[in-house]
């Protein structure tokens, strides 16, 4: 049997128009898996639709929130970092400020003024997501990270810093982060040169899966040996074993 | 998302490395922010279920057994987590929100609401119509384009019924948009 001898079944369908029998037999097609959403033009359309359209984008105070309750899990708090957190709190409220002051305009109507305000709130974004990655706790520096996540460009300072974190910080999860903040700015030249030179710098397993795994989506040439030839001679026989599977299935 | 890389991140969680589950809150909190706004209509409730999916997620890190994915355990919680939410009795039930079909509306800067993406409204208002069952489901195995398999198990069904399940609510959906004259060209 084809989908051609269907054709009349899928018609009536689409019609609304199938008897009970008819609609038992299109389920149990559905249910073998020898009709699917593919097969029905305007479904299809709409399941793309769909796909596209259902994630809702989550406001900045997600963040904010997550990152003050895992805090609270980790972590001892030190002078430098409540002085730290200090200068944060002041460069927040300012960003606070700035951002009504847009608002305020805008509604004014004073474009240039706002194209102005948006030019120091983008550059005071910066200033403090670049200051936290200085942090002493994990959790600032990640919290840090996940700013890039509300900027719609990274200058070339974020992206320098980003890959610093990547090939230096001395928490794996964090240069996990920092791998998967630079996947959306890697057609960068400067990005992919530089998470393809971190490759040597890493001796983790998590961290050199999600390098595979971000270069595999930038570059479709990535081979395995191609990143294993990369990877430090120096990793321990354990690390390399527990590597194997992983990136054999990555790339 | 590679699930590798998902249990050998709760693999930290559980040995006590709790900043790890920062590494799986940048990956899903998109999808299960979306889950709960297609759910509950409420935004501020949809920020306070995140949040409690992810404490769950490290206080119940060790039942995770790395035998099936970790988004399918994680979609667990959060179910349970939104129906303990109504069960408390809190703010509204399921009807009450089912009712609540509001827009959703868009956080984004006021240049971007000028150009917000009408087709996007509304969907997302028709999702909302849909009775609480189908809604999950559809949204389910559209976000993170989950397997039917995965669906399946996570609601306790067989995968072919999910498969049938899913285009009756696609073509509930199709209807609804069809109805208020909004269809999606």
């Amino acid at each position: 049997m084809t989908k051609e001898n269907w054709k009349d079944l899928m018609e009536k369908y689409q019609r609304d128009q199938l008897n009970k029998e008819e609609q038992k037999k299109l389920d149990r097609l559905i249910a073998e898996g020898k009709l699917s959403l593919e097969d029905f033009e305007d479904l299809q359309k709409l399941d793309s639709e769909l796909s596209h359209h259902i994630l809702v984008d989550p406001p900045a105070t997600l963040d904010r929130r997550f990152y003050q309750s895992l805090h609270k899990f980790s972590t001892k708090n030190t002078s430098t970092v409540t002085i730290n957190r200090w200068i944060i709190g002041m460069a927040a409220s300012v960003l606070l400020l700035i951002g009504v002051g847009v608002g305020t305009l805008f509604n004014a109507g004073s474009n240039a003024k706002v194209l102005q305000l948006s030019g120091e709130m983008k550059a005071m974004r910066e200033m403090m997501m670049l200051s936290m990655l200085e942090q002493g706790s994990p959790s600032d520096r990640l919290k840090a990270v996940s700013l890039t996540g509300t900027m719609t460009e990274v200058s070339d300072r974020v992206s320098q810093a980003l890959l610093y974190r990547v090939n230096h910080d001395r928490n794996d999860n964090v240069r996990i982060a920092s791998i998967e903040a630079l996947r959306p700015y890697s057609q960068n030249p400067k990005v992919r040169e530089g998470l393809i030179e971190a490759i040597q710098h890493q001796q983790s397993p998590l961290v050199l899966l999600t390098l595979a795994e971000t270069l595999k989506s930038i570059d479709q040439q990535q081979t395995l040996e191609g990143f294993q030839n990369q990877m430090n001679k120096d990793i321990p026989q354990e690390v390399l074993r527990e590597l194997e599977t992983g990136l054999k299935d990555v790339l | 998302m590679n699930p590798l890389l998902d249990n050998a991140v709760m693999l930290q969680v559980q040995n006590g490395q709790v900043d790890a589950v920062s590494v799986l809150f940048e990956r899903y909190k998109k999808v299960l922010y979306s889950f709960f706004v297609h759910m509950s209509h409420d935004r501020m409730l949809s920020e306070d279920l995140v949040q409690n999916v992810f404490v769950r997620v490290i206080r119940y890190s060790k039942q995770f057994k790395g035998e099936g994915s970790f988004r399918a355990w994680m979609f667990t919680i959060a179910r349970n987590v939104l129906a303990d939410h109504y069960r408390k009795g809190s703010r509204m039930k399921f009807e009450e929100a089912n009712e609540q079909v509001e827009q959703i509306q868009s956080d984004d800067s006021p240049y971007e609401s000028l150009i917000q993406d009408e087709r996007k409204q509304l969907l997302h208002q028709a999702i909302g119509k849909l009775d609480h069952d189908k809604r999950e489901l559809l949204i389910l195995v559209k976000l993170q384009e989950m397997k039917y398999r995965e669906v399946a198990t996570m609601l306790d069904m067989n995968e072919s019924t999910v498969k049938v399940k899913v285009f009756r609510a696609m073509k509930e959906l199709q209807k609804i948009l069809h109805t208020s004259n909004h269809s999606i060209k």
